[in-house]
């Protein structure tokens, strides 16, 4: 059985803007992060939260910074966007996904060809947050982490 | 029972972000001051623009891929 411990947060976080062709620029859900693996840890980057991605993506560089030399060293998973066809491939390594400050387990999926520097996805981001997207003339979004502990065996009896 | 504690993130304090942006060379890592107000240091790798930034005596920045282009994209979904 899961129970939801008795303390949540909430932070509210304005969007960010990134440039547009023909001068224009978008507002986009974006999250400072870091990785960590042992006794490595990144510096701080951006990331854009994903509903859309299965998994958290990143950036073959920073795996490289937390001291995997070949990613390819990890599980291998096909990921494709929305144009046909087109196929990327991920390698997935155990590490730390660090948030302010929360840090938890995840699999981070690396790959050469992505764009930005990362993706929070369903697996690793969402399961750990409850995220509200505001709209409107000042967008934003809030993240609340929701702990969850198994209950002992004891404790049901 | 249960009780929520919000807290506001530091909203952007400049609004010159886009512009930044849109100088930064394509295909490439930048460090941005915390306050997002200026590009700190430049780098190929994301260890190459960390190791400029901590050069310059920057402690608090964060880094940035700069896209080869700027695009409404749909980002990547993943099976």
């Amino acid at each position: 059985m899961v129970v939801e411990s008795l303390v949540t947060h909430t932070v509210k976080y304005p969007y960010k803007t990134v440039p547009l062709p023909n001068g224009g620029f978008d507002w986009l859900p974006i999250l400072r992060v870091q990785l960590s693996r042992g006794s490595r840890v990144t510096a701080p980057f951006e990331t854009v939260i994903d509903s859309g991605s299965f998994d958290c993506l990143f950036h073959a560089d920073i795996a490289r910074a937390l001291g995997i030399k070949d990613i390819t060293s990890g599980e291998l998973k096909m990921s494709g966007g929305v144009v046909k066809g087109v196929q990327m491939k991920t390698y997935g390594h155990e590490m730390r996904l660090v948030i302010g400050a929360d840090t938890f387990k995840v699999k981070a999926f690396f790959a050469e060809e992505m764009p930005i520097a990362g993706l929070l996805g369903r697996l690793g981001f969402f399961d750990n947050f409850t995220v509200t997207f505001h709209a409107g003339d000042e967008p934003g979004f809030e993240l609340t982490r929701v702990h969850k502990k198994k209950q002992s065996a004891m404790s049901t009896q | 029972m249960a009780s929520t504690e919000c807290v506001m993130a530091t909203p952007t304090k400049f609004d010159n972000r886009v512009e930044l942006l849109r100088s930064a060379q394509p295909d490439s890592w930048i460090a941005l001051s915390d306050d997002e107000s200026r590009i700190v240091a430049t780098g190929a790798t994301f260890l190459d623009a960390d190791s400029s930034a901590k050069e310059t005596g920057e402690t608090n920045y964060v880094l940035m891929r700069i896209p080869d282009e700027w695009l409404s994209r749909a980002l990547l979904p993943t099976q």
